[in-house]
């Protein structure tokens, strides 16, 4: 058996002389011994090697295009047995190179290793990072999500700047928009040319390496030794360490993140680049002039960095003012990663504004800036979720999950809707909750900021301001919802969440609820209590069908009906307002209030004399959407837009096992 | 001698023959190595650089040979006059690779009306770099570099320590001033290469 072996291998030998090839590899010498500080190299090289490998893997499951990157990338997160372990480990694995990259970069610089006669070697590693950046800003495309397609977008929108610029963007974009082709070209650079070029240059480096062999600044500190085995066994051992990290990241997160599908027409209020591309993120924040922050200022700390070398071999103290350059750039590259990540959670900090006055009004804008970023993000993982759970229900049609599914949930559309139409004066935002800039997910998943406070010239919140919003929206019709409209007290009817910020708030509803319903009697407020149940059973909400069956066997809504026509004082509900009769008509008809029906017809026109019709001066600042219903033309909304808020705010499917969308999207 | 010396002189042409030849025949397997080389990337050239100069055409079925430049956005009726800036989808053409449908989204607008007779209509394309800025009722804020401008799409000041990267004001989109006057907003839809001071548009 032996004999055998040793035949091969000389047989083996004779033909390729692999033998001093390997032993040229392992029996390299390494001046001064061993160390730890050279372990960064082969860490690079197998973390490449990894991308290679789950790459090749990837791509037996993803297609570029429009209507299926998104859904492969889905596909593999959420089906492919053990896909979400490969991508997590892909995106990680890029993580760790863009950790350990600097690292290397500091260790030649420190051992001097980039001076004559390794200046082209050092220039090699400078390309080597250009690429491996290149292939995080191109791989970070292809998931055709939003965070990805809003943050290459910016990123390719700065390729037109420099001269010449609008030509190399429509070649990576593929055209003018954003489509298949951007896809198509990503990849292309992502999974080919990219990783091509890569490689040779790598080879290229490393050949570079071992032609001039270790440079040590202290070679005669210990006995030389070979590479072979104790820097082997470092390297391993460092590479293993990488391995358990990045592992242990996979594990934590349950691989990469994944948002909602890409929407090219819809505000993403989250978009941010990858955390490594933060820094330039942040430096496009400092400059009015986009070209410096772009373009010059990343430039010139390129030509630095490829410069450093030839003024190292030409100028006495260069190579100290190199070290001390390098911190300072990553040093401040850190600095503005930070920065941008404290920015974005400034509305989780403390509030604590600055004294000074200018600096307060920039305080406030950011904070609200960073709530914005705050409330779009956690919007961004409730989508996720809902096209999760739509296509478990619903599978993915050919068109695609985006135009296939999504477009047709009032669970993701009405918020977008609301957003871009309602949010201008309503919020949407569980009033229950105590602390407004908590980080508990749920709370700010199902949150729609509306218009901030007007504040002065300080920042400060004016105290009394002319009506500038409407009601939240949050639970409208359930019986928290009428239970605050008839509360007096200061987050009652008057409060922020209700008519505060509205013309109502001086109105005849408000003063009746502040003057007669204050200091009850408790049989007086149980009838109160029967009220809002009766009135908020008017919807026929499906998140409140058991309470109001319950209600209606224990006559607890019978008791309300009656209660309505009786007078608290002097005045009763019904001598305002309608109730499945033609009386009152002096305020809006509470028959069916908050029905599907209702919502939709008030949305459309809230001049309807059933609503505000009855008084020109009632109705405040609330727009018709479609007061056509026969030519749609006319209309600020379609009746299908309506619709899908109108169902989302009631909730109606969001059971999808009793939602409409199952007659309407089941194949 | 003579005869040594026209020997010497004929070995002498040889050699130069010899030189030249082998120039030749350098130069030769220059131009051929170089044409042999070039051919792979001579092949996919006109592929890759077409998105410099393809232009999109209509299927036959649209019955025009030309994209309709005007889009209609909404009724002049729908908007109130003092209401904040109102979002509308632009229908268009839309051509995406190998893809084409007619009367899908293309662009995003804000439309408000400022007089009677005189609407505003803004891509909502934010100038720094290309996100789409969100209303709030008071100005218009991008949520990706906190790039502001106020309900006319005009650029905030940056005093103050504001911040406001964007080199110019939102876009401004031109309105049929006929169709108008019939009730209608059509504009021109077009979006303008972002991060500059003037406005280029992309085509």
């Amino acid at each position: 058996m032996r004999s055998l072996l040793l035949g091969l291998h000389a047989w083996l030998d004779e033909r390729t002389g692999f033998q001093q090839q390997y032993e040229d590899a392992l029996y390299e010498n390494v001046p001064g011994g061993s160390r730890w500080i050279y372990v960064t190299g082969s860490m690079l090289v197998l973390a490449f090697v990894t991308q290679v490998v789950t790459g090749f893997a990837l791509w037996m499951f993803y297609s570029p295009g429009s209507q299926n990157a998104w859904e492969s990338v889905f596909w593999i997160q959420t089906q492919v047995p053990g896909g979400w372990f490969l991508r997590g480990v892909h995106h990680y694995m890029s993580n760790a190179m863009m950790v350990i990259l600097p690292l290397h970069l500091l260790q030649v610089v420190l051992f001097k290793a980039y001076v004559k006669p390794r200046e082209i070697n050092f220039w090699m590693g400078l390309v080597l990072m250009l690429l491996v950046m290149g292939l995080g800003l191109t791989g970070y495309l292809l998931p055709w999500d939003q965070k990805g397609y809003w943050a290459t977008k910016v990123a390719t929108e700065l390729m037109s700047l420099p001269p010449g610029g609008e030509m190399i963007q429509k070649l990576v974009v593929g055209g003018i928009e954003y489509g298949h082709h951007t896809l198509t070209r990503f990849f292309a650079l992502h999974a080919g040319l990219l990783p091509t070029l890569l490689v040779l240059v790598l080879a290229f480096h490393v050949a570079l390496f071992r032609r001039h062999g270790i440079t040590v600044p202290n070679p005669g500190r210990r006995a030389d030794e070979y590479f072979w085995p104790r820097q082997v066994l470092k390297d391993a051992v460092a590479c293993g360490v990488m391995l358990i990290v990045v592992t242990g990241m996979v594990l934590y997160h349950h691989g990469a993140a994944l948002g909602p599908p890409a929407e090219p027409l819809e505000t993403f209020g989250a978009a941010r680049p990858e955390w490594y591309y933060l820094f330039l993120f942040q430096l496009l924040k400092k400059f009015e002039n986009e070209f410096i922050g772009a373009i010059v200022v990343p430039g010139v700390v390129m030509l630095f960095l490829f410069s450093m070398p030839l003024l190292a071999n030409r100028i006495r103290f260069a190579h100290i003012v190199n070290v001390v350059m390098l911190f300072v750039l990553l040093g401040g590259a850190a600095y503005l990663t930070y920065e941008a990540i404290y920015h974005d959670r400034l509305a989780q900090q403390e509030l604590n504004p600055p004294e000074n006055v200018d600096e307060r009004a920039l305080y406030f804008e950011r904070r609200e800036a960073s709530l914005k970023f705050i409330v779009s993000q956690a919007q961004a993982q409730r989508e996720f979720k809902r096209a999760q759970e739509l296509v478990e229900f619903f599978g993915i049609p050919k068109e695609g999950a985006a135009s296939g599914l999504l477009k047709h949930d009032p669970e993701i559309q009405g918020p977008r809707l609301f957003a871009s139409h309602c949010a201008s004066c309503h919020s949407y935002e569980n009033p229950e909750y105590e602390n407004p800039e908590s980080s508990n997910q749920e709370y700010q998943e199902n949150r729609i900021l509306g218009p901030p406070a007007p504040r002065d010239e300080q920042g400060e919140p004016l105290a009394d301001p002319l009506p500038y919003g409407a009601p939240n929206l949050y639970g409208f019709a359930n019986r928290q919802w009428f239970r605050r409209i008839l509360d007096p007290a200061d987050q009652g009817i008057a409060g922020d969440h209700m008519f505060g910020n509205t013309a109502h708030r001086d109105g005849e509803m408000v003063t009746f609820v502040q003057e007669e319903l204050t200091d009850l009697s408790d049989p007086q407020q149980t009838l109160v209590d029967d009220i809002v149940a009766a009135l908020s059973a008017e919807a026929k909400l499906k998140g409140q069908q058991q309470a109001d069956q319950v209600a209606q066997q224990d006559g607890t809504i019978q008791r309300g009906i009656a209660a309505l026509g009786e007078a608290v004082d002097s005045q009763s509900c019904l001598d305002c307002h309608c109730f499945h009769n033609d009386e009152g008509g002096m305020a809006p008809d509470l028959s069916n209030y908050g029905s599907l029906e209702w919502l939709t017809s008030f949305i459309a026109d809230p001049e309807q004399e059933r609503f505000y019709g009855y008084d020109s001066e009632m109705n405040d600042r609330m727009p018709s959407f479609a007061r056509h219903p026969h030519d749609p033309k006319l209309n600020l909304l379609t009746r299908r837009e309506i619709d899908l808020i109108a169902r989302w705010l009631r909730g109606d499917d969001r059971d999808l096992a009793t939602s409409h969308l199952r007659g309407q999207l089941a194949p | 001698m003579d005869v040594n010396k026209d020997v010497d002189s004929t070995e002498e042409s040889n050699q130069t023959d010899a030189a030249r030849r082998q120039l030749t025949v350098a130069a030769l397997t220059g131009c051929v190595t170089a044409v042999v080389g070039f051919f792979p990337f001579a092949a996919g050239l006109a592929a890759f650089l077409s998105p410099l100069y393809r232009k999109e055409k209509l299927p036959t079925v649209a019955g025009t040979e030309t994209v309709s430049k005007t889009n209609f956005v909404c009724s002049l009726s729908a908007l109130q006059m003092d209401a904040p800036p109102q979002r509308f989808k632009v229908k268009g053409d839309q051509f995406n690779a190998w893809n084409f449908e007619a009367h899908q989204d293309v662009g995003d607008v804000f439309v408000r009306r400022t007089a009677p007779d005189q609407v505003r209509v803004l891509n909502a394309t934010c100038p720094h770099a290309g996100c789409a800025v969100a209303c709030n009722g008071t100005a218009f804020i991008c949520p990706c570099h906190n790039s502001s401008f106020d309900l006319d799409g005009e650029k905030l000041k940056s005093d103050s320590g504001r911040e406001n990267p964007s080199p110019r004001s939102m876009d401004a989109l031109e309105v049929d001033p006929q169709k108008l006057a019939e009730g209608e907003v059509w504009i021109e839809f077009q979006n303008f290469y972002t991060g500059r001071e003037d406005r280029k548009p992309k085509t």
